[in-house]
């Protein structure tokens, strides 16, 4: 059998690895780009200085998979899929066309920054923030002292990462949303304050509700224009969120939200033998209880696995997602799942929630260094099932987000979730701020 | 408005008196001993000078319960149940007996230190590790400039911290533990086998060894034990507890002499319940009413005993006897049973070891080895147990592992879990994921 992977960042890489660990089929891969398996998510720290060198941001490499016995092109991108013969169509490096055949299909084409189409958006020193060709040119920007001025268009995760950073090389910044508050999409006005403040604190402007007019500038980027002023820029990074690269299945692959491959529990699309894997999938969200789009890496490389697994037979299925996640800025840490309050009310899904703030310690130890654990449980009305929790503190309590993951997953109640065995020790742990904020839900 | 007895005034009783406080019932304590709230495990840190002052030993006191409502008598022993009559008989620290009706009852009569009938026990300088007044007494004789030498006697949670604690104070210390290895109720012996170099790192010197006899005049001198005679000045036990549950006849206990309770905390007599260390609820992997002497079990129990009688339908999921501890860095953490306890419990299981490290390896911080092992029934492939051990603090992670076992989830669920990835915080490919993945 003749298996071929398209696309080998996490999600391509997860499902070779897999592939080629259980063997028993022929296997070749292509990418575009000639980068795999570059971590964007450490983008930040990299451009930020807190890294010595981007390398680290691999962790594989082509030949890792030749080693295994996989055929591996990079900097090869295809062009045309024929689903009906099975075959794939490339350009060789020297012009030339080829193709080649496939008993089963793994597209794992990822996704691209959206696209941001004001004026001056092509000027130079405006940088993506998705390849390693991205962060690099970041990188070689910044370390130029003349650069003062940063820009980030696009305040979610990626956008405050990058303020900072950019920040901590003593560059000014302004952060700039179009939204009313940074985080906006994903999580709650008391969470996403725990966050701006820090970044205020350290002297990066939030520019909230400010839509971008323009980039000025001759050849170079000088300014963001926006409704309400200008700001000067002499790099400027586009936070946009990101959407699927689909092209390859146009016409033929069923798409679901955002634009993604539809794909079932298996990863397999709408066409047989052909599946979907990573940021250029729909993935099954168990908050809302139907298929979503959700680009994260840790999604991406579990749904690699699962591919891997029909492709050779092996029956598997996805759990679904909560969509859970992590950000830490300047030392406050964020993590959450599932729906945030707004997400519910934008979906219209009738919810109520619960916040806690409590002491990592208990107060009776009367510890200096005590931090504070704010903690917010969402759950439906109607059945009181948890849908979404958020999590802050400067702690690192980030194995409490694990553990309200898989509430959301086995869609279990508050009741269900109160009265949990949550251990305690007072050097570790205080009060149990998990079972407090459900038994409190409880009883409203 | 519901009157309410409690007997018994720590984590279990004190808990349930506050929520039923909020519920505006009636609360009525009695407590045995002198003082209210102590945190039994603070202790280590009072000698370790991490604790200063007496009053953050205590987690509560009688004026809060006071203020909140309740009224509370210590020193006072419960000495029956009339159950048809609904009255309970006490005598106070005076000696004067009384009787006092309740429209409810919660014993939370708590544990006592397991008893160690040997030779010189009489001795003085030689403590239980359970009341504040063990505390006290303990941390007074640790001043001592003549006491140079402590024997813990004892490698579970306690005796570990202890041995710390004494040895941080500048004591030479000496751990002593019947089995062949410490914690041998919450570890296999490879998660053990860490605890012990840590604390051989400190400078504990450990024995695997039983003890015969103490001698001395006045205070102990010498411990002897199984494999050798030692100069000590201060013994400390911390051999484990049993449950104290003595009053009320007509109650059902298990052959340890725990309270027997349902998933609402109640006993076989409507209306009469027990929480925390003295009952004994329902273990879902052995399948047998269990006693468990872990503050969150007591926390937990009275927080569903004083709601169901405020009338609010909860229940008990059962516990996984989920506990951290740390002695200096190192946080070892374990929920559901070990090895040695599916072998006890004629419970098939395999397991899934991995270590990784908590960073990617690009982070420019301390990146600590993290070791993970989950059991799981070989038949249904359920996860029934974690151990982990970390020089990070991974504790909170143990929360999804006792949740993961209470929902019997599979190994093969495990690996394909949505748990979020950050440089900032953990790998892509992470322990959690790759210790399933491992078991497949």
């Amino acid at each position: 059998m003749k298996v071929i992977i398209i696309g080998l960042n996490h999600a391509g890489c997860a499902a070779a690895r897999t592939i080629l660990n259980l063997g028993g089929c022929e296997l070749s891969i292509y990418d575009r780009n000639r980068e795999i398996s570059f971590l964007s998510c450490g983008m930040a720290l990299w451009i930020g200085g807190q890294l010595a060198s981007g390398e680290g941001l691999f962790y594989a490499h082509a030949k890792d998979f030749e080693d295994l016995g996989a055929k591996v092109y990079v900097d090869r991108g295809i062009e045309f899929i024929d689903f009906d013969k099975k075959l794939v169509k490339g350009l060789q490096p020297n012009g030339e066309p080829f193709y080649e055949k496939y008993d089963k299909l793994i597209l794992a084409t990822g996704s691209k920054t959206r696209p941001f189409n004001v004026l001056g958006a092509d000027l130079e020193n405006v940088v993506g923030t998705k390849f390693y060709r991205d962060a690099e040119k970041a990188v070689r920007i910044l370390r130029d002292p003349e650069i003062k001025n940063a820009v980030v268009v696009g305040a979610g995760y990626i956008g405050t990462e990058l303020a900072e950073a950019c920040r901590r090389l003593g560059k000014e910044v302004a952060l700039i949303d179009i939204a009313p508050r940074i985080l906006y999409t994903h999580t709650d006005e008391k969470f996403s304050h725990l966050i701006e403040n820090r970044l205020l604190e350290n002297g990066v402007k939030l520019q909230m509700s400010e839509r971008v007019l323009s980039f000025e500038g001759d050849s170079k980027v000088r300014s963001v224009r926006t409704v309400k002023g200008e700001y000067p820029a002499e790099i400027v990074f586009l936070c946009t969120g990101f959407e699927p690269v689909t092209e390859l299945g146009r016409g033929v692959l069923k798409l679901g939200n955002q634009g993604a491959f539809l794909v079932d529990r298996k990863q397999q699309t709408s066409q047989k033998d052909v599946y979907a894997i990573g940021d250029c999938a729909t993935i099954y969200d168990n908050s809302i209880n139907d298929n979503n789009y959700i680009a994260l890496a840790s999604s991406a490389i579990r749904s690699g696995i699962i591919a891997a697994h029909n492709v050779l037979g092996q029956h598997m299925t996805s759990l679904g997602s909560q969509g859970s996640s992590g950000l830490s800025i300047y030392g406050m840490r964020l993590v959450t799942t599932g729906l945030s309050v707004k997400m519910a009310n934008d979906r219209g899904i009738d919810v109520d929630y619960v916040d806690v703030v409590d002491k990592q310690l208990p107060a009776s130890l009367r510890r200096s260094d005590n931090p504070d654990v704010h903690l917010r449980l969402v759950y439906r009305k109607k059945d009181r099932v948890i849908v979404g929790a958020q999590m802050a503190s400067t702690y690192d309590m980030s194995g409490g987000i694990h553990m309200y993951s898989l509430a959301i997953q086995q869609g279990l109640t508050l009741e269900r979730l109160a009265f949990l065995d949550n251990f305690f020790m007072p050097q570790i742990v205080g009060n149990n701020y998990y079972g407090k904020a459900a038994m409190r839900a409880c009883t409203t | 408005m519901h009157k309410v007895i409690i007997v018994g005034a720590n984590f279990a009783g004190i808990n349930a008196a506050r929520v039923l406080l909020e519920g505006g019932c009636n609360v009525v304590i009695y407590e045995r001993q002198a003082e209210i709230g102590y945190m039994g495990a603070s202790f280590p840190l009072w000698v370790m000078g991490k604790v200063k002052e007496r009053e953050q030993l205590f987690h509560s006191n009688i004026v809060e319960l006071a203020d909140a409502g309740a009224k509370v008598s210590t020193s006072c022993e419960v000495l029956s149940i009339d159950f048809s009559a609904k009255n309970i008989t006490v005598r106070d620290k005076f000696g004067r007996e009384f009787k006092d009706d309740y429209d409810y009852l919660i014993l939370a009569t708590g544990s006592r230190s397991r008893q160690f009938p040997v030779a010189g026990m009489d001795l003085d300088g030689i403590h239980y590790a359970k009341f504040f007044s063990d505390a006290n007494a303990c941390v007074q004789r640790l001043a001592a400039p003549e006491v140079k030498r402590v024997a813990v006697i004892g490698g579970g949670y306690i005796g570990c911290e202890l041995a710390e604690a004494c040895k941080k104070h500048g004591k030479d210390v000496l751990l002593l533990e019947t089995d062949k290895q410490l914690l041998p109720t919450h570890f296999d012996p490879e998660f053990a086998g860490i605890m012990q170099d840590q604390l051989e790192l400190l400078g504990v010197k450990i024995h695997f060894s039983r003890v015969r006899s103490f001698v001395g005049k006045k205070y102990v001198e010498q411990i002897v034990h199984e494999k050798g005679v030692e100069d000590v000045q201060l013994v400390l036990f911390c051999v484990g507890f049993y449950p104290v549950a003595e009053i009320g006849d007509e109650l059902q206990r298990t052959i340890e002499g725990s309270y027997i309770v349902d998933e609402h905390q109640e006993t076989n007599i409507k209306g009469v319940f027990a929480i925390g260390d003295c009952c004994a609820n329902f273990h879902q992997i052995i399948g047998k009413h269990r006693a468990s002497f872990f503050a969150s079990n007591a926390m937990r129990t009275a927080h569903i005993a004083a709601r169901r009688i405020l009338g609010r339908d909860v229940k008990n999921p059962g516990s996984q006897n989920s506990s951290v501890v740390l002695i200096d860095k190192l946080y070892l953490g374990s929920t559901g049973i070990t090895m040695r306890k599916a072998e006890e419990l004629k419970i098939e299981v395999g397991y899934s070891d991995f270590t990784g490290k908590q960073f990617p390896a690009f982070m420019a911080v301390d990146n600590p080895d993290v070791k993970l092992r989950l059991l799981y029934r070989l038949k249904e492939r359920v996860l029934v147990g974690v151990q982990i051990a970390s020089q990070y603090d991974i504790s909170s992670a143990l929360n999804y592992y006792s949740l993961a076992i209470q929902e019997r989830l599979s190994i093969e669920e495990l690996s394909l879990m949505d748990l979020f990835f950050m440089p900032h915080f953990n790998h892509a490919y992470n322990y959690h994921m790759l210790a399933a993945l491992g078991a497949s």
